[in-house]
């Protein structure tokens, strides 16, 4: 074979290589699939997720995140493994991927495997080098354990459909939010050839959905679901245009997650934007912030950005941004609101309403209830009301509730929250804290 | 003993082994003695002696304790003994009191309903507290534990948790792991979970020798886990995206003191 360029590479440096060529792949959850163990192999699998390490930039480690190989014959301009870039070259062997996953498995390193390979030689011939590997792992090695494994946009579907029965998760990159930016930086995919995988995976999850009601050992296919992921910011789409697929691609789609990535410039190339700041990390926090929004909390990309607001606030989170646009529709009462309102509340999450909501049965709640029960009252209290009563008396204008949100410091004014004593403290002393001051400043 | 009008009030405290078992036998015997409800405390393992108090000490039985979750389960549900008994299992010296009073609540008919949702009655809300604790701690110990491979392929792995959870993590390992020889040992209580290949898992408690020498087994590592962990090292390092370093994030999220036994954190 012409393409067997790395053949006299150790594994370590195999690894190396392979796993740095997958780290811009934001996908590392082992969550949705719970599983046990049959007691002939190896492996289980928790619905929540286990993440096992954090590497260097806080993301976490949860599976065993490679590249099948990085010899891609595609052309992405904003990959690192583009046939144009004179990078080292390596191909993991599948019983090489099946050693490293057990082996890592057992000491308990890692929640399983995440398989996603450059295109060597044609999608078809890639997809089937994946299902060899799996088939591998699954069968032979009999590993129970989280597989997330890339379908190759273009394969065969017959090899997906396989594939399929074999992991747990599966996943087509969308790369870029638009068709157009798409065939300005990726040349060799198409919207269409994405978007079909992704509408047989969906299409294959329902119908294994019926027929595990109907017999209760039928092959599971991608009980996890599917995801994807969008690079933001290599490409001039607006947070409104990425949150608008974002929601089509939950609700025609079926997808259990749509990430976002920051993108990171790892190319010298004209057609990819200078980011002198860094990768648009807030950015992506914020689009993430409203992700959770559409997907736990009932909102509408409509509600939260329009085509004259395209973009996000940086400094408020998408929920206090509605919030504060939509001042009318406060304060609410905790005691009273109903549990679709109370999620619409800035400081109360999904637990905290849940938990609300049941507390609330069995007698009324105040200020110090709520605190106990999680909710976030630095943000909240503008919001809401107890029993009719505000915390303390504060104007619902957007200006001066802005003005305080942006304030990161809790300035409850003294005795409010029912605290009404002080730890006293010999340095409360304020010519003595001048003191010191002015110490440290000398040294 | 049964108080009467004229007695001198004086507060008791049962003292209960501390183990679920123990306390669940105080909670009865508080009940069983007729001992003022309201006033009566109870406390887990050895006290700490105050004026004007008068100590029992309680000897935990089983039968009496089973007695006990039997009722919880069936008047609470099974949810809330699940939480209780992880509270059971917390570091803490007010768990006994706050458990009491909580079971002591719902019996009373003081809580309606759901009795660990009525999270506004301070009893509940300090077991949910510490039941949440120690799932914490039960889940840090499923993400950051490590095995070391040792001569003759089993896996041993050392723990410090912060509870009492080695039973409760067992099962996940065993079912994830039935085909291989695994100790878990909890330095800090001296007791050591074992799971024998194809076989149910057991614990057992460690005495001085057993404990040194489990402590020299570090030492007797097999050939391919310096290999092993040297690749999950440099696989941890490669996954670093530079533009994105964020390590304040990272500690966030491995607080330093998990980091002892993690490979990935370790200079070799």
């Amino acid at each position: 074979m012409a393409l067997q360029i790395g053949t006299g590479l150790s594994l370590m440096e195999k690894l190396n290589i392979l796993s740095d060529a997958a780290k811009y792949d934001v996908a590392c959850t082992s969550s949705g699939s719970s599983r046990r163990g049959d007691g002939t192999g190896i492996g289980n699998t928790v619905s929540a997720g286990i993440c096992h390490s954090f590497a260097s930039d806080g993301r976490c480690i949860s599976l065993l995140k490679i590249l099948l190989s990085n010899e891609c014959v595609f052309d992405c301009r904003y990959c690192v493994n583009r046939c144009s870039n004179d990078t080292a070259r390596a191909t993991f062997t599948p019983e090489e991927v099946c050693s490293l996953t057990i082996e890592f498995y057992r000491r308990n390193y890692i929640e399983g495997l995440f398989l996603s390979s450059g295109i060597v030689k044609n999608p078809t011939y890639t997809m089937g080098l994946l299902y060899q590997t799996l088939f591998l792992l699954r069968r032979k090695h009999r590993f129970q354990g989280y597989i997330h494994v890339k379908a190759i946009p273009g394969a065969d579907p017959e090899l997906i459909r396989l594939t399929g029965f074999l992991a747990d998760r599966m996943s087509v990159n969308l790369e870029l939010p638009t068709a157009e930016g798409l065939s300005r930086l990726a040349p060799n995919k198409h919207r269409r050839t994405i978007l079909t995988p992704m509408r047989q995976i969906q299409n294959g999850i329902l119908s294994s959905r019926q027929e595990l009601t109907v017999y209760r050992h039928a092959p599971e296919f991608v009980p996890a679901g599917q995801s994807t992921q969008m690079i933001i910011g290599a490409t001039p789409e607006h947070d409104y245009e990425i949150l608008t697929v974002a929601e089509s691609l939950y609700r025609k789609f079926d997808l259990k997650r749509v990430f976002y990535s920051a993108f990171v410039r790892v190319n010298e190339d004209r057609e990819l934007p200078a980011l002198p700041g860094g990768p648009p990390l807030l950015r992506e926090h914020r689009l993430y912030q409203a992700d959770w929004l559409l997907r736990f909390y009932g909102f509408e990309a409509q509600e939260l950005l329009s085509r004259e607001r395209p973009d996000f606030n940086i400094f408020l989170d998408p929920k206090a941004d509605w919030a504060l646009r939509h001042l009318e529709r406060f304060p609410v009462e905790i005691n009273r609101a109903s549990y679709e309102t109370l999620l619409r509340v800035p400081g109360i999450g999904v637990k905290s309403a849940r938990r609300i909501v049941q507390a609330r049965r069995s007698g009324s709640l105040d200020y110090g209830h709520l605190k106990k029960l999680g909710v976030v009252l630095k943000r909240a209290l503008y919001f809401i009301t107890c029993c009719g009563r505000q915390m303390y008396p504060v104007r619902l204008e957007e200006d001066f509730i802005t003005r305080q949100l942006l304030d990161c410091r809790e300035r409850l004014p003294f005795e409010v929250d029912g605290v009404t004593y002080r730890q006293l403290s010999l340095f409360d002393d304020k010519r003595f804290v001048m003191d010191q001051q002015q110490m440290v400043v000398q040294a | 003993m049964v108080l009467r009008k004229g007695d001198a009030v004086e507060e008791t405290v049962l003292v209960c082994e501390d183990s679920i078992e123990g306390i669940l036998t105080g909670i009865y015997q508080v009940y069983a003695w007729k001992l003022p409800r309201e006033s009566v405390r109870l406390q887990a393992g050895p006290a700490q002696p105050c004026l004007f108090v008068r100590y029992r000490e309680v000897e935990p039985e089983p039968k009496l304790a089973e007695k006990v979750m039997n009722t919880v389960r069936r008047r609470f549900g099974e949810a809330a003994w699940e939480e209780i008994s992880y509270a059971l299992m917390a570091e803490n010296d007010g768990k006994a009191q706050a458990v009491y009073r909580t079971v002591e609540a719902g019996l009373s008919g003081r809580i309606r309903g759901p009795l660990m949702q009525a999270l506004g009655d301070p009893d509940v809300h300090q077991v949910f507290l510490l039941s949440r604790r120690v799932h914490n701690v039960c889940n840090r110990m499923l993400q950051f534990l490590r095995f070391r491979e040792l001569e003759g392929g089993v896996l041993y792995a050392s723990v410090t948790p912060d509870a009492d959870v080695l039973a409760l993590i067992m099962p996940h390992f065993a079912d994830r792991l039935p085909l291989e020889n695994f100790v878990i040992a909890d330095a800090r209580r001296g007791l050591a979970g074992v799971h024998p290949a194809r076989q149910g898992w057991f614990l057992a408690g460690l005495g001085h020798k057993e404990r040194e020498s489990f402590s020299a087994l570090e030492g007797r590592l097999s050939g391919t886990e310096r290999e092993m962990s040297a690749l999950f090292r440099s696989f941890c390092d490669s996954l670093g995206i530079r533009e994105r370093r964020n390590l304040k994030l990272q500690q966030q999220l491995v607080p330093l003191k998990y980091r002892e036994g993690m490979v990935e954190f370790k200079k070799e």
